[in-house]
């Protein structure tokens, strides 16, 4: 078990979703003015949870904000269910909101948490991604303050940032950002979108599902909403690209467990001191391998 | 005195089931869906969508105006929220077929966020107007039938994001349900 996480199991007395009414409310206020201002970082006052900042708390909150008894609950770290934090936050959720369920199928929840990834399985209109954020704000790398990146923001005024990605590009020959790629928003407020593969970036464009960024330690939460533009920063001489999957001979490598070689990989060492392809999103992947043997019920892709 | 006949029944009665946490999560989620799909008639599933949607955001020391005396003092003791003029408050109530006579809080570039929600009733979401919704949270365009709402809220609510992100965000509510029109809309009059 993680040594951060305490929450007193013998202590019944909780509020429902574990932060008291006032809190929701800020917070649900905070949610839909990001819904309003499409990319804009809403500050909110967020709460001491009984974890460390850090461990998704920003996150957590948002997710404690909207669920309800109805809800069913997926949470991810880098693509897996399985992973300590992952399981932490959904125990934790569980606990709290009395008759929620969980899930580690995409497609059957309705509410999802995430590290790192967006699911490989687009989402659809009954869902909502809760992104954890450790660094909200894409124009950091080029200015320390924050109240002259507030002013930038709001004019969308991003030439100094774009002037950076070119410097990259001239050094580098190539846009050097793997994750955390800034991305133009309802073609005004530029992104962080969290620490997510390029890979995933074009998931958030149009997507039929709202997406909710959450960012404790900095206080800020923001939001993608459905069917929105989400433009990656390029040039015309240097268009975006997302992560390249192919091997020596120009082939697209494809997972070693399921096959699949339309999913993100994972690069995993093995003892020998090869390595290994594997999909990160270990729902598609089980997926996929239940596809191949015909047990798997219900129609998914 | 506040005219008795001039309130909407229920607000004193009813409403207390607004609190309740899980009443709350579910309105909550309502007003979710609504402002992330834009135009859409969403039901409430709870009485008085006005009050509904007050009890769900509204609480201590917010700023809130009340130009038509729609609210009984009752209500607002359990909101618990601060009346102001229409200019200061963060959230608005008004009537729909009244041509609005303020200019709310828009935010400023730097905290858009501070620009006003006005909580707008009106008559129903059919026959009248029909207007033409376009922006965030609609796939292409939709269309909105609006009955009760003077064609100066449409034509305010236009002005108000010409310097967007500054804005104002609105909510429609009639019957049993409520229609979100965020300051991100382009919306313009359909003539049949
Ligand atoms: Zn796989």
């Amino acid at each position: 078990m993680n040594s951060s996480y305490e929450l007193p199991l013998d202590e019944a007395d909780y509020n429902f979703g574990f932060l008291d009414e006032y809190a929701k409310r800020e917070i649900r206020r905070a949610i839909l003015k990001s819904i309003c201002i499409p990319g804009y970082q809403t500050p909110y006052a967020s709460r001491e949870m009984p974890m460390g900042r850090g461990f998704g708390t920003g996150g957590l909150q948002l997710t404690l904000s909207l669920a309800g008894p109805d809800d069913v609950l997926k949470v991810i770290d880098q693509g897996s269910d399985d992973s300590v934090n992952a399981v932490n936050l959904r125990q934790f959720v569980s606990l709290t909101c009395p008759g929620l369920t969980t899930t580690t199928h995409t497609s059957d929840a309705t509410i999802i948490q995430s590290r790192h990834r967006i699911p490989e399985q687009p989402l659809n209109e009954s869902q909502v991604l809760v992104l954890q954020v450790p660094y909200p704000d894409a124009l950091v790398v080029v200015e320390p303050s924050e109240a002259r990146r507030k002013a930038m923001h709001g004019e969308g005024d991003y030439s100094r940032l774009l002037t950076k990605l070119y410097e990259d590009i001239v050094k580098f020959r190539e846009i050097t950002i793997s994750h955390r790629y800034p991305t133009r928003i309802n073609g005004h407020y530029v992104i962080d979108p969290s620490p997510i593969p390029r890979y995933d970036v074009p998931q958030l464009n149009q997507s039929p599902a709202l997406t909710l960024f959450g960012a404790g330690r900095e206080k800020k939460i923001y939001a993608v909403p459905p069917y929105t533009n989400a433009t990656p920063l390029a040039f015309d001489d240097v268009p975006f690209r997302t992560e390249d999957f192919h091997d020596d001979r120009g082939e697209r490598i494809a997972c070693a467990r399921c096959g699949s070689t339309r999913s993100f990989l994972d690069e995993l060492p093995l003892a020998d001191g090869s390595k290994r392809w594997q999909c990160s999103d270990t729902d598609y992947c089980d997926q996929q391998l239940q596809l191949k043997s015909g047990t798997l019920t219900g129609a998914r892709q | 005195m506040i005219s008795q006949s001039r309130m909407p029944p229920g607000q004193d009665d009813q409403p207390l089931q607004a609190w309740h946490p899980l009443t709350q999560q579910q309105l909550f989620r309502g007003l979710l869906h609504s402002f992330s799909y834009p135009g859409r008639v969403v039901r409430v599933g709870q009485p008085q969508p006005l009050f509904s949607a007050l009890a769900t955001l509204v609480d201590q020391g917010l700023p809130l105006a009340d130009p038509g005396r729609l609210l009984s003092k009752l209500f607002l003791r359990r909101l618990g929220c601060q009346v102001t003029p229409p200019e200061e408050a963060a959230f608005i109530v008004c009537e729909g077929h009244k041509a609005p006579d303020f200019t709310p809080r828009l935010g400023s570039l730097e905290s858009p966020e501070t620009g006003a929600t006005l909580l707008v009733s009106v008559n129903a979401f059919t026959g009248g107007k029909r207007y033409r919704l376009r922006g965030p949270g609609i796939a292409d365009t939709t269309l909105l039938e609006i009955d009760g709402l003077d064609d100066a809220w449409i034509k305010a609510h236009q002005r108000w994001r010409s310097h967007y992100p500054m804005g104002a965000d609105m909510l429609l509510v009639s019957g049993d349900s409520w229609v979100a029109l965020p300051r991100t809309l382009t919306i313009m009059e359909e003539i049949r």
